[in-house]
């Protein structure tokens, strides 16, 4: 990290605390998914209908799989970037975005095509929505007053 | 020790992680008796006297014991809804709710098993309504009445293929509702609006909807819906589908796909029966 660019510790620990929520939702989604139970919604009225669609899953493999594995990466980077390191930090807003257009797709599957919400889906897409908040905030203001940082190396 | 700190970090959460998974799977596996025949004691018999069908034998010896007592005066619930051979060597038990997604989608797994394995498999079905869907008695006591008229499982294949529908209202909605209420029909129905297509059904299979309509709210068919549900109850199954092969509980993991009930059937015929989903034990979760 250059002397000039700011580690963000605090920006990146509340990043890999977001992706640690969503992994949880994610490992709960996916367990639910395998054993076949029926989740009950609180918030919504749809959990039935959105996660036994046929879009809760590729193939033999639950939605919610995909949704841990790409938590836990962005957990991964966000904390390696908490500690300064360089490349996790340039990669978290690849990752953050796939996840984000992932979200829109799944939202709109819910909204337009299932017409139905799931209170699980929809505390995805928040934490989701968040961690790209994080990160495009930190891309832009990032990009804005230091366009010419170091290389991309760890600490 | 900084530098290792956040691989250290990462490391630890990929292993609760993976543990959580795992605990939350193994929790989340229905924690009763991995055999389905319960003592008789464990399980009220309820007050209703019965009619088995005389083309199948039992289950199981539990199921044997509920024999008639005394011929009824009017028709009355089947013991047991069976479907296939008598001999046939592998019998599935279903513990099913007629407003649970997942059970509709196995519907069609379990269909085309029968189709594939004819003769070879039996198929048992028992109601188990959960609490927190408000129509599942509704539909379960649906059943019930049109199998007073000998219809039963035509109403439980009516009620899986539609259940999407049927729970929504759609086809009290009709194509030419308008396009508000075909938006409001993406809720879950109103009662009256989840009776009024099960008339419709009873209609298509050409029930005396009189009859029909009479038994839909007797003390008899509720009855016999409780008797399965509290029977499952005992079992401690707390979910659907809770399916048993052979007497053996399966795990809705090894059977929710066509693949996976097609490999379960197929050991259960070469002799090498998969295991049952927690070790054999007696129920040991009280009724609710």
């Amino acid at each position: 990290m250059t002397a000039s660019e700011p580690d963000r510790p605090v920006l990146f620990s509340l990043a890999a605390l977001l992706a640690l929520c969503g992994l949880a939702d994610s490992i709960y989604l996916t367990v639910t998914h395998l054993t076949g139970e029926d989740v009950a919604c609180v918030a919504s009225s749809g959990c039935s209908e959105v996660l036994s669609s046929a879009y809760s899953s590729v193939g033999p493999i639950p939605l919610g799989a995909f949704g841990a594995l790409a938590y836990f990466v962005a957990f991964s980077l966000a904390t390696l970037a908490a500690f300064g390191y360089r490349r996790a930090r340039a990669f978290l807003p690849v990752v953050v975005t796939a996840m984000f257009i992932t979200t829109l797709w799944l939202l709109y599957v819910q909204a337009f095509v299932l017409h139905a919400f799931c209170d699980f889906c929809l505390l995805s897409a928040s934490l989701t929505l968040s961690l790209s908040i994080i990160v495009a905030i930190d891309f832009f203001t990032r990009s804005r007053h230091y366009p010419a940082s170091g290389k991309m190396s760890g600490p | 020790m900084r530098r290792h700190l956040p691989i250290t970090i990462i490391g630890v959460v990929f292993l609760l992680a993976i543990g959580a998974g795992l605990m939350l799977l193994r929790l989340k596996q229905p924690p009763s008796a991995a055999t389905a025949p319960i003592p008789e004691a464990a399980s009220p018999t309820p007050a209703i006297p019965v009619q088995p069908d005389a083309s199948v034998a039992p289950v199981t010896s539990t199921i044997a014991q509920e024999a008639p007592e005394a011929a009824p005066a009017r028709p009355q619930p089947e013991a047991l809804h069976v479907r296939g051979k008598a001999n046939a060597p592998v019998t599935i038990e279903e513990y099913g709710d007629f407003q649970c997604l997942p059970c509709a989608a196995f519907f069609p797994v379990l269909a085309k098993a029968e189709e594939d394995f004819g003769d070879r498999l039996r198929v048992v079905f028992r109601h188990k309504p959960l609490h927190k869907h408000e129509h599942a008695i509704m539909a379960a006591c649906a059943a019930e009445a049109a199998g007073l008229q000998g219809h039963f499982w035509e109403m439980h294949d009516l009620l899986f293929q539609n259940s999407e529908r049927w729970t929504k209202g759609v086809d009290t909605v009709g194509p030419n509702a308008p396009p508000s209420r075909r938006l409001d029909s993406k809720l879950l129905a109103m009662p009256t609006e989840v009776r009024d297509v099960l008339l419709v059904y009873a209609e298509m299979l050409k029930l005396d909807l009189e009859r029909f309509k009479a038994d839909l709210d007797s003390p008899e068919v509720k009855a016999r819906v409780e008797s399965d549900r509290t029977r499952g109850d005992n079992l401690g199954i707390d979910r659907t589908p809770t399916v048993y092969l052979n007497g053996r509980l399966m795990t809705y993991l090894t059977i929710r796909t066509t693949e996976g009930l097609h490999s379960a059937i197929e050991a259960e015929l070469n002799g090498h029966p998969l295991p049952a989903a927690t070790p054999p034990a007696a129920a040991s979760v009280p009724p609710k």
